[in-house]
């Protein structure tokens, strides 16, 4: 094991990262789409753009969607229970 | 020979013999049940079966064709692959709602009638609900009745579209609508079916509800109700443009909140609203291309989908927790689970020589080929949002991330690794040899989903979906937050109809009390007392004894009069239902 752990280092691993995706871009210019849907999909490496800049997106719109107005306390729901059942019994 | 043994008959005995039976024995029924009904499904030939005559009505609650058989296969075998995991509880109530949830989904599978298929479908939904209830928590108490609650307004929005499509066409069959000629109880049926197929925005009862189950029944729950009502979708409503949109929404929606989300269970439901979304689309897009896709999807999606449950709940389980916030670091401890969570996580994610794959690659490529451009473009998104979110966020949060905490672990029972395992076997038999499930589906469409160009295309949006990840990884760290949904407003109208009954009702109420006090309670006192004098003082001694009754009948009248309103209410409805018994039997 400590063998292995000796050659997965982490930054071996990130290198292994870049290097293979390096590698799947190089092949889209020679394997192309057999019937492009869109005109963009010929351009080689449109779906790498696609996944890294859709993730990141995604990543970025969602977080601040959550941070302004989504995100609440956990217990949010439970006062609006609390506040509700303590005006019942006011009414009573 | 080909007998058709309906397998809703096998779990429905099954249930009975469970109610019996001590729980240590009683648990070995439901697995054999359940193999009972893989072997009847693969025995299945097409035809009509089971007819009955019942009130006038012709009912057919066995239609097995290209389509129905597809589902009823992989719902068989799920069945039995969630047995096998629920087979360590010692809880007879769970099998025994578990057992009637499944009769409810292969009864509503094969119906070929409304009224049948309303039967099964409010099954479903009641045992469901006791799959959430179960946990014997308060949370969960609380998200099973407003779970309830929203599915009795998608079964009552059902019954009435097939009340008004009745009166109007005096047909019970449960047949394809044709998009250009469809009326508003096609419409009203539809709604219904959507509720349970979490269209946006009735989807919220799924995040709100699965999450707060069982362990072993969200496993279940995650298989049958949204696939019936894609089952029923693409039954009854292939081809409505509207749902192609909706579907490709769902997609995006699903995967933009499990990006945000905490809960490992309800990032997997919000999951399940993406993926479900797939099929919507594809029911909706409706070329023979899409609805195979859809079909394809359903059969990948049950089987990776219940892998992810499992391998989550038993993440929960043995931690105790589900918040990625108080996980994380366990891949040492529970290096098996994480296996398992990984095979179902790249099945989802659509990697090759995974079922997803073979089943989500074909749903888009019809979306495109029907030049619905657009729409796939939305369903390559939400894949890069799938394995953002299932395929990386929550394994790495989860698994890795900080130092293990060195928390107390349950140990798992044996049967739940069988469990996984079987299912990580089935998502990888049919990543490598597609045929096996395209040779089930209804139109039997060509595809060819290992091509260079596919394989390298979800290699590309897959690498890079990680890279984005990577550089993004800060900033999706896991938050004890909860994010609001449209439950937020189904619970508005909670809170609404509770304000109107405090306000004006009570007011109304207390009102109706106040006068009966002073005027209906005294004024029947003084009738009495009247009488009495009366009686003393004209007919004394003639009849006496009258005049007893009548102060008598005063007191009964008196006792009635107790000024609750619901009271009154049920006392007339007690003498409406007594007359209407006697002018309907006499």
């Amino acid at each position: 094991m400590s063998f292995l752990k000796q050659i997965f280092t982490a930054s071996f691993l990130k290198k292994a990262m870049y290097v293979s995706l390096l590698v799947l871009v190089v092949l889209n210019l020679f394997i192309r789409p057999h019937e492009p849907h869109f005109n963009a999909e010929r351009f080689p490496g449109f779906w790498a753009l696609f996944g890294a800049g859709g993730a990141i997106l995604l990543a970025f719109i969602a977080k601040w969607c959550a941070h302004t107005f989504l995100g609440k306390d956990v217990d949010f729901y439970l006062r609006k229970e609390k506040q509700n059942s303590a005006s019942l019994k006011e009414a009573k | 020979m080909t007998a058709f043994i309906h397998p809703s008959l096998l779990f429905a005995f099954c249930a009975l013999i469970v109610i019996f039976l001590p729980v240590k024995i009683g648990r070995w029924f439901p697995p054999i049940a359940a193999a009972l009904a893989v072997f009847s499904v693969f025995k299945m030939a097409p035809g009509s079966y089971a007819t009955f005559h019942y009130l006038g009505m012709t009912l057919k609650a066995g239609r097995v064709d290209a389509l129905s058989m597809v589902f009823a296969n992989v719902f068989a075998i799920q069945a039995l692959i969630g047995f096998i995991f629920a087979f360590h509880i010692e809880d007879r109530a769970q099998h025994v709602a578990a057992l009637m949830y499944i009769t409810g989904a292969f009864g509503s599978v094969f119906a070929a009638d409304y009224p049948t298929l309303f039967i099964f479908w409010e099954m479903m939904s009641v045992s469901s609900t006791f799959l959430i209830w179960l946990r014997r928590v308060p949370a969960s108490t609380k998200a099973g009745l407003r779970y309830f609650l929203f599915h009795t307004l998608g079964g009552l929005m059902l019954l009435g579209g097939l009340l008004l499509r009745y009166k109007a066409t005096g047909s019970w069959a449960f047949d394809p609508v044709a998009p250009d000629s469809a009326k508003i109880y096609d419409y009203l049926v539809m709604l219904g079916f959507c509720v349970n197929a979490a269209v946006i925005p009735l989807h919220a009862w799924l995040p709100d509800a699965y999450p707060e189950a069982t362990v072993t029944g969200a496993v279940f729950m995650s298989a049958f109700t949204t696939k019936t009502a894609v089952y029923v979708l693409l039954r009854g409503f292939t081809g409505f443009e509207v749902l192609g949109v909706m579907g490709t929404l769902m997609a995006l929606y699903g995967v933009f909140y499990a990006t945000i989300e905490n809960d490992t269970r309800r990032i997997l439901a919000y999951h399940i609203v993406s993926q479900v979304g797939y099929m919507v689309a594809g029911v909706g897009i409706g070329t023979a291309m899409t609805v195979d896709g859809a079909c394809a999807h359903a059969y990948a999606h049950i089987l990776y989908k219940g892998l992810l449950f499992m391998s989550t709940g038993t993440l929960l389980y043995a931690a105790g927790t589900s918040k990625l916030t108080e996980l994380g670091g366990l891949f040492k401890r529970l290096p098996m689970v994480f296996f398992w969570y990984m095979i179902a996580a790249v099945s989802i994610s659509g990697l090759p020589l995974f079922s997803g794959f073979v089943s989500k690659t074909m749903t888009i490529t019809g979306a495109a080929e029907a030049h619905h451009v657009w729409l796939a473009i939305g369903m390559e998104i939400a894949a890069v949002g799938t394995f953002l979110s299932v395929g990386i966020k929550l394994p790495y949060f989860a698994f890795f991330f900080k130092e293990d905490s060195g928390r107390e672990l349950t140990p798992i029972p044996w049967n739940m690794y069988v469990a996984m395992a079987a299912s990580g076997v089935l998502c990888f038999i049919i990543g490598i040899y597609p045929n096996l499930l395209y040779s089930l589906l209804p139109h039997a469409v060509e595809y060819e989903p290992y091509t260079a160009w596919h394989v390298l295309q979800s290699l590309l949006l897959l690498g890079f979906t990680g890279l984005g990840f990577y550089i993004m990884r800060n900033r999706l760290k896991p938050e004890a937050k909860l994010n609001l949904d449209f439950d937020y407003f189904y619970r508005l109208v909670g809170r609404i109809v509770l304000a109107v009954a405090r306000k004006p009702i009570e007011v109304i109420d207390s009102w109706w009390s106040e006068f009966y006090r002073v005027g209906g309670l005294k004024g029947l006192l003084k009738i009495a007392a009247g009488s009495a004098w009366f009686d003393k003082a004209a007919i004394d001694g003639v009849v006496d004894g009258s005049a007893y009754s009548v102060q008598r009948l005063g007191r009964v009248a008196a006792l009635t009069q107790s000024g609750r309103l619901q009271q009154y209410l049920s006392t007339a409805l007690v003498i409406a239902l007594t007359i209407f018994a006697l002018v309907w039997f006499l």
